[in-house]
């Protein structure tokens, strides 16, 4: 069973004040595949993970662009797989410059072409709570040890 | 006049060959910006050297394996400047610019290069009696499994030395084994033909023998003389359907679905 970590955020500042907690506790080769329906925070959390890097200014979702790059204490790729259709036109995106072992890789809409992530990753769902609009229930799973430092960081927050 | 373009890597190069010989040559750390570098480059080297675009014989480019978009930046402007013109253009494996500075040492060569993903493509280049010739498919080896997979017969030559080095340093199963000057060692780069003529063999096989990553200006200086030589023997190659080296297999088909066991 792979670790798996329940959270709650109650405001869109919530959702940064996590991402914050996730990017500075980032690592290298860092892979986080975010994964909800729209408007769940993705993009939010993705704000929150790049600021937690040191990244300046405010990350916008590459839906469009598919792929952006932001430099903070690490190189961090943004991708959105929003507007691909299947696996087969995610690899023409050239996802490969970017799972490395020096960058961190953040994905939007990683369920788009599950298939294409092999590397190890720390999945973050995120999805609307039924009764409240503006909490978002969010659950972390991994299956490597190396994301341990922020599911405790994650839970430390939460206690 | 011939213009070089390698865009394979994070280190990007451009070189102008005249008269058999380079005559300008500059490489970069481009990171993911070759496309804001690369055009700028080829403007600089082509005024330094008093020509133009139009005025070209031929152009060279570096056709991978390597970066994903990098390789696209370099192919495209390759083609850009050859396709007004008609001018000649020939691509080159990245992995034969990275080897073939050492084909005089008549040792195989085995070049790596780095494609992203924690995996490695190499093969395997040798001048012999037959000349120099590739002598193994390209194959893409996860770098985790590099030490138990390259040659131990071959000099180990390219950029991805640089990450494959001190995989093979660490892990090499048998260097514990071997005695301290037979283990797994770092050649300066380049070898010269002399250990050849000399009679110098290489150090013990079965072990991996790498070569100091030089930098990449010396495979810049391979794609040239390997275009120029390509050009004078009248082979160019189309600048419609010119492609990257990619190397990957499923690279627009989607995974196969698993396979049913059979009982």
């Amino acid at each position: 069973m792979p670790p798996e970590l329940r959270i709650t955020s109650r405001s869109a500042d919530d959702t940064h004040a996590i991402g914050r907690i996730i990017g500075a506790h980032a690592r290298p080769g860092d892979l986080f595949l975010l994964t909800g329906p729209l408007g769940a925070g993705k993009t939010c959390l993705t704000q929150g993970i790049a600021w937690g890097l040191g990244v300046k200014g405010r990350p916008r979702s590459p839906t469009f662009v598919l792929l952006a790059r932001y430099q903070g204490r690490l190189t961090i790729h943004h991708a959105d797989l929003f507007r691909i259709e299947g696996t087969a036109d995610a690899l023409t995106l050239g996802l490969e410059d970017c799972l490395n072992d020096d960058d961190v890789c953040i994905v939007e809409w990683a369920d788009r072409a599950p298939e294409l992530f092999v590397e190890p990753a720390l999945s973050v769902e995120m999805d609307h709570h039924p009764d409240d609009n503006d909490t978002r229930a969010i659950t972390l799973r991994t299956d490597h040890p190396r994301y341990q430092p922020i599911l405790d960081a994650l839970a430390a927050r939460e206690s | 006049m011939l213009l070089a373009i390698d865009t394979s890597t994070p280190n990007a190069g451009v070189l102008l060959w005249d008269d058999d010989r380079p005559v300008y040559s500059h490489t970069w750390r481009s990171a993911y910006n070759h496309t804001a570098h690369l055009m700028p480059a080829v403007r600089q080297a082509l005024q330094q050297a008093g020509t133009t675009p139009r005025e070209l014989e031929g152009i060279a480019v570096a056709l991978g394996p390597g970066g994903f978009s990098a390789l696209r930046v370099g192919i495209s402007a390759a083609k850009g400047l050859a396709l007004p013109w008609g001018t000649p253009l020939v691509g080159i494996s990245t992995l034969e610019t990275e080897a073939y500075p050492y084909a005089e040492t008549g040792f195989p060569v085995c070049p790596l290069l780095n494609i992203g993903r924690r995996d490695m493509a190499w093969t395997i280049y040798r001048k012999d009696a037959d000349g120099w010739r590739k002598v193994k498919d390209e194959t893409i080896t996860a770098n985790a499994d590099l030490a138990t997979t390259l040659p131990t017969d071959a000099l180990i030559c390219g950029e991805g030395t640089l990450t494959a080095a001190p995989l093979l340093q660490a892990s090499n199963p048998q260097s514990h084994q071997a005695p301290p000057h037979s283990s797994p060692s770092v050649i300066p780069a380049p070898l010269s033909r002399h250990s050849r003529e000399s009679g110098n063999p290489l150090p013990n096989p079965p072990f991996p023998h790498i070569i100091e990553y030089p930098g990449p200006s010396l495979r810049l200086w391979a794609l040239a003389r390997l275009a120029s030589d390509r050009l004078e023997r009248g082979e160019s190659d189309d600048a419609n359907s010119l492609q990257p080296l990619y190397l990957r297999k499923p690279s627009i088909t989607p995974p196969n679905p698993p396979k049913r066991v059979r009982r």
